[in-house]
């Protein structure tokens, strides 16, 4: 019976969530923290190009291995190019890279995850079975194999990621088909002779929004540092792209003698993660207290 | 009971075997030429032929494949084209560093998760509650190779307190192998300065990799412990007069160990990647590191090995947090 | 004559064997550029106190190759230690380019035409088992080493075609080889570190491939250290070889241990901190800043060879005036000595100095971006164009973006391509469809022995291009350039033909047909406590360390 209220309250919860900013903000000051970081890098990596002092890509080999100052906050690399201006195109590369991850795991494991719900038997036995296959593998690992495979670069990367990401969400969507499945207003949907399809879209896509949306959000910050670390590791960005793992990696041999290069982007990329993981935990726990511990990509009880 | 387990069993055989698929596929789609690998890259064509033939690399596919199956029902890994040893050899050599290196990281972050996680419990929604969230999820927000760079910076370079790298200083001899985890075998066989050094060289890359494992265990502690405070028999305890400590190792403890294994499988994947980047930064010669450099080197065998040997062991504590969740809990079903 | 078809090249491998044994490696004392002035975080009055056994010494190399087969070493990465395990019949003398000095033999001397040589072999030499070194083991090793088939072989290969012939042992204490050819300076190919090394043949018994496989982990040579142990990946522990003919009196080194370490800064920091005796050079300010360290000597031997960025003559940059251009838009100098802070001289011809036959002068440097703007006009390259520049992972990173912004100055854009450095070599020594040559590429080269036709013959000759497998990237070809290629292997002997031919070849190629953009001669900068001493650089012996002449002071 506790299963019952669920779907219509994570519906209604829903609505309430557009309207309720205040009392989420006001649950605790790290869900307001994590909002204002998370508002203030997505506006840095839309206005980024407009605000940077100067173009990243602009060598300058009179200033090299400057310390911060006033011409330059963040100092400079080896070759004179303005860090800051770096940091700030780092940070739409970072969004757009896990919107697209996401995206594409979002969208291509939901599918299979309504699809194997719905479907069952040997549809379902199958996909699970892959999908499990996927989740056996330590997700880094496979995602730098794919990528070294493919040739190291960013967009091999964000698909090696898309590859690591989507099982998590086929697993949890199919769940939540599951528990939904067998519930009145579909029955009665079907009753009314309702398609699938439109049974999938309209009922089921409302009640796993809400939960696809915590999961989104806690992912975001994953799916960054995931692909920074291989860009770390040279199977990513590629120089001279200003993506933080990659400036983080040449900034790595100057330590000693300038190590602005290396703590600034990083300290960006903290704060990014940061704010994400302190949102998304925070609409773990406001939108379903329950949910707590069951959204870390298992199937939910 | 019995018959879910079996199930699980029969399902993780598949997994592996899908996962050598997997693995050896993807390691034969790469462009260059494993022959030329293991030639030398100014080996004549003429002796890179007869490499090939010699391990039978021009054979279709399927045959290769055939053929790894059977040397693997056999224990043989294969041989590496980049260390030119057996791999099996390898990964005995590289994965006692690696276990050594994550089964700190495991102590120390479980250590802390423990202790944050109970005080937040008991001072839940208070400011320690939130200290213990905030720094639980700073914990996994933080990037690991970052996180590295600046303490080495600061705590080697910067201070000369702690070591740059490696497992031991240059020039130390290990202790004669037993375990190969250095801190053991030293202190088994007595060498007491070897085991300081050890552990000096130890220091740096466990606590960067204990932050992810504590971030992630925090909260599994703190929810734990908040259950198991408000079950019967602890306020029953309480009332009864025993001291707050007591109730705390007797029961809430015990308690809330059990949810912590269950987050072994994600610790675990969570440890692969740390120690992939800890094993770069800090030279650490384990299991992570022989796996990125056979990936960028294209060499088969290793990458297949080492890639496989990680899986099986995450296929494998995977399998008993499950086993442990049925103990929990024989009313979950598995879907 | 030669056969060419196996003259394949390992120097590619100088500063880390990077793109095959260390993924983030990026040792490179080429890599980049700097400005400030940084100060070394630990100046101490007399240099960091030594913690450890001042009996063992420790290299710190990027990256080294474990592989002990003298008949397939071909890498710097294995030079380092193998230098110290295997001896040649001769060797280079001090920090001379071009004398050389009796080593495993004792005496040397030939017939009138110079193309028979005699050996006369020092005694009482061993091998690290014990066994005994003489004419017959030599014979056998040698042969081991041509027919093989490993790799190192083509020096030997070069001139010996029929090894049971033309390898004679006249009696156990004289060797004589019978070249065929005239080569005066055979004597240099004999001290040569590529190919010319002596295992003992009584490996091809010990198990696949002629033993080279037990040669990965194992080394069997009459050198003054062996192999105790390898960690691949990690180190090499090198201990004396009781055998040795130089004997142990005096002061030595009882271990040496090779560390691969491929981040710049730790390098570095080992360094200041004692932990390291040698090491490889870091970046450019850290090379500055370690020079007045105190405690530290910082090398600056110039060595045979020299960076230079490959202009590929098919595609955009087919005419020679276009790569003229290129040539006056890179500012060298400012380069070399702002930016590499001194650790690259800049060129002044093709070839590197020191070399035989070089003629300093034949290039002269310059800026000019106007007249390259008029040369580009004239040679049809529309502003807008877009050239390609590829590199490999640590080596011409920095070149390449300043190229990038040079030759914007003239309307030209430059697409930056990092490769790994498997694939990298691929583009420029194998054929690929002219839409995946890149347009400019970063390399370097230096030679197996001090002769410009084996430095320009892989990288210049028209016998040497990508359809050879070879490593002439750019196709290029020139008349006067192979010519004098050509006739300095078979007429070796007639110097005064030669310094002409070779004077011409290095006026062609350094201002009228460029086939590249020289960058600077290499200059060996390793980093080494000041209590190590007895160490001499030479220019032939590219970064490697004689260990047996080393001692602590």
């Amino acid at each position: 019976m506790k299963q019952d209220r669920q779907p219509r309250a994570a519906a209604g919860r829903l609505r309430r969530m557009s309207r309720a900013v205040q009392p989420f903000l006001a649950e605790s000051w790290l869900n307001g923290l994590g909002a204002v970081i998370v508002v203030l890098i997505l506006l840095l990596a839309v206005f980024g190009p407009l605000l940077a002092p100067q173009n990243p890509d602009q060598v300058n080999l009179l200033a090299v291995l400057q310390p911060p100052s006033v011409n330059h906050w963040f100092g400079t690399d080896s070759l004179g190019r303005d860090i800051f201006s770096q940091v700030l195109a780092g940070a739409r590369i970072s969004i757009e890279v896990a919107v697209i991850i996401l995206s594409l795991s979002v969208v291509f494991g939901t599918a299979l995850g309504i699809m194997s719900g719905l479907a069952g038997g040997l549809v379902d036995e199958i996909i699970m079975r892959i999908t499990d296959l996927f989740l056996a593998f330590p997700g880094f690992i496979l995602a730098a194999a794919i990528a070294a495979t493919l040739g190291p670069s960013l967009q091999h990367t964000v698909l090696a990621l898309a590859v690591v990401f989507w099982p998590w969400y086929t697993r949890l969507i199919r769940g939540q088909v599951l528990s939904l499945r067998e519930r009145e207003f579909v029955l009665a949907a079907r009753v009314a002779r309702a398609g699938t399809m439109w049974i999938a879209t309209r009922h089921l896509a409302r009640n796993v929004l809400a939960i696809l949306i915590v999961q989104v959000s806690l992912d975001v910050g994953y799916a960054i540092l995931a692909t920074s670390s291989l860009s770390f590791l040279g199977l990513g960005a590629q120089p001279p792209s200003p993506e933080w793992g990659a400036l983080i990696a040449s900034g790595r041999s100057y330590i000693q003698t300038a190590w602005w290069w290396t703590v600034f982007p990083g300290l960006a990329l903290a704060l990014t993660v940061l704010g994400f993981n302190l949102l998304g935990d925070g609409l773990r726990d406001w939108i379903d207290p329950r949910l707590r511990g069951s959204l870390v990509g298992g199937v939910q009880e | 009971m019995v018959t879910v387990i079996a199930r699980r069993l029969v399902f993780t055989v598949f997994v592996l075997w899908g996962v050598t698929l997997v693995t050896f596929f993807l390691s034969r789609v790469v462009p260059g030429n494993p022959a030329r690998l293991m030639a030398g890259p100014q080996a004549s064509p003429s002796a890179i032929a007869h490499i090939s033939r010699l391990y039978g690399l021009n054979d279709p596919l399927y045959v290769q494949y055939g053929r790894y199956m059977r040397d693997l029902a056999q224990g043989n890994l294969g041989f590496s084209f980049l260390t030119r040893r057996n791999v099996r050899t390898d990964i005995a050599t590289f994965l006692p560093a690696t276990l050594e290196l994550a089964g700190y990281a495991l102590l120390l972050g479980f250590v802390l998760a423990l202790v944050t996680g109970t005080v937040a419990a008991y001072r839940r929604g208070k400011a320690a509650d939130a200290a213990g969230r905030l720094t639980a999820i700073a914990g996994l927000s933080v990037p690991v190779f970052w996180l590295a760079l600046l303490l080495q910076l600061l705590f080697s370079t910067q201070l000369g307190w702690l070591p740059l790298g490696g497992r031991l200083s240059p020039g130390m001899a290990p202790p004669p192998h037993i375990t190969g985890l250095l801190t053991v075998d030293s202190l088994l066989t007595g060498n007491f300065a070897i085991f300081v050094n050890a552990v000096e060289h130890l220091v740096l890359p466990v606590v960067v990799l204990a932050a992810g494992v504590y971030g992630l265990m925090v909260r599994v502690m703190r929810t734990s412990v908040i259950d198991a405070l408000g079950e019967e028999y602890v306020r029953t305890a309480e009332a009864k007069g025993l001291s707050r400590w007591r109730v705390l190792r007797r029961h809430v403890l015990r308690n809330a160990l059990l949810p912590a294994v269950t987050v072994l499988g994600l610790e675990f994947g969570l440890l692969a990647a740390g120690v992939f980047v800890v094993e770069s930064v800090f030279q650490w010669p384990g299991i992570g590191n022989y796996a990125f450099q056979a990936i960028q080197a294209n060499d088969y065998n290793a990458t297949l090995g080492a890639t496989l040997v990680i899986a099986v062991i995450y296929v494998v504590i995977n399998l008993i947090v499950d086993i442990v969740y049925l103990y929990l809990d024989p009313r979950i079903r598995y879907t | 004559m030669a056969s060419w078809d196996n003259r394949f090249s390992r120097r590619q491998f100088l500063r880390g064997a990077a793109g095959v044994a260390s993924g983030a490696a990026a040792g490179s004392l080429l890599a980049a550029c700097g400005g400030s002035t940084p100060t070394s975080t630990k100046q101490k009055a007399t240099g960091a106190a030594l913690k450890r056994d001042p009996h063992t010494l420790v290299v710190a190399m990027d990256a080294f190759t474990a592989d002990f087969d003298p008949a397939s070493y071909f890498l710097l990465a294995a030079i380092v230690p193998d230098y110290g395990i295997y001896d040649s019949l001769m060797r280079m003398k001090g920090n001379s380019a071009t004398e050389t000095k009796p080593w495993l033999a004792e005496r040397i001397s030939t017939n009138a035409d110079k193309s028979v040589w005699t050996f006369t072999l020092r005694h009482g030499v061993k091998y690290s088992d014990g066994t005994a070194f003489d004419a017959n083991a030599l014979k056998a090793a040698y042969t081991r080493t041509i027919t093989a088939n490993l790799g190192a072989s083509s020096t030997l290969k070069d001139y010996i075609t029929d090894p049971a012939k033309q390898l004679i042992v006249k009696d156990p204490g004289t060797f004589v080889m019978d070249l065929g050819v005239p080569v005066p300076r055979f004597d240099l190919l004999a001290a040569s570190q590529y190919g010319m090394g002596i295992v003992n043949p009584n490996v091809s018994s010990k198990g696949k491939q002629e033993g080279h496989i037990w040669l990965q982990s194992h080394s069997a040579g009459t050198g003054a250290y062996m192999v105790k142990s390898v960690q691949p990946g990690n180190q090499i522990i090198l201990t004396q070889n009781p055998h040795y003919w130089g004997g142990w009196s005096g002061s030595h080194f009882k271990e040496i241990i090779i560390l691969q370490v491929p981040q710049d800064s730790s390098r570095r920091q080992g360094m200041e901190s004692g932990d390291f005796d040698i090491a490889f050079a870091s970046t450019p300010q850290d090379t500055e800043a370690l020079r007045s360290t105190p405690g530290i000597f910082v090398g600056n031997q110039k060595v045979l060879g020299m960076d230079y960025v490959i202009l590929n003559t098919n595609g955009h940059l087919k005419d020679p005036k276009a790569r003229q251009a290129i040539n006056m838009l890179f500012p060298i100098d400012q380069f070399a000595t702002n930016v590499m802070k001194g650790t690259i001289e800049p060129p002044h011809s093709i070839l590197p100095d020191l070399m035989l036959y070089s003629t300093p002068g034949t290039y002269k440097a310059q800026m000019n971006v106007a007249k390259a703007k008029q040369l580009l006009q004239e040679a049809g390259i529309k502003p807008g164009t877009q050239l390609t520049y590829e590199f490999y992972t640590g080596q011409g990173d920095s070149a390449g973006l300043l190229l990038q912004s040079q030759l914007g100055l003239a309307g030209l854009q430059v697409r930056i391509v990092e490769k790994a450095y498997p694939a990298f070599v691929a583009d420029i020594s194998t054929v690929k469809p002219l839409s995946e040559q890149p347009d400019m590429a970063y390399w370097f080269w230096w030679p197996e022995f001090n002769s410009p036709s084996d430095f320009c013959f892989p990288i210049l000759s028209s016998q040497a291009t990508p359809k050879q497998g070879l490593f002439n990237g750019g196709y290029y070809v020139n008349p006067d350039v192979d010519n004098a290629i050509n006739k300095g292997f078979s007429d070796a002997g007639n110097t005064k033909l030669l310094t002409n031919l070779w004077n011409t070849a290095q006026t062609v190629a350094g201002q009228k047909d460029q086939p590249w953009l020289p960058i600077g001669q290499i200059i060996d900068n390793s980093y080494l406590r000041t209590d190590v001493k007895g160490y001499v650089a030479n220019p032939v012996y590219v970064q490697s360390y004689d260990f047996y002449a080393l001692s602590r002071a």
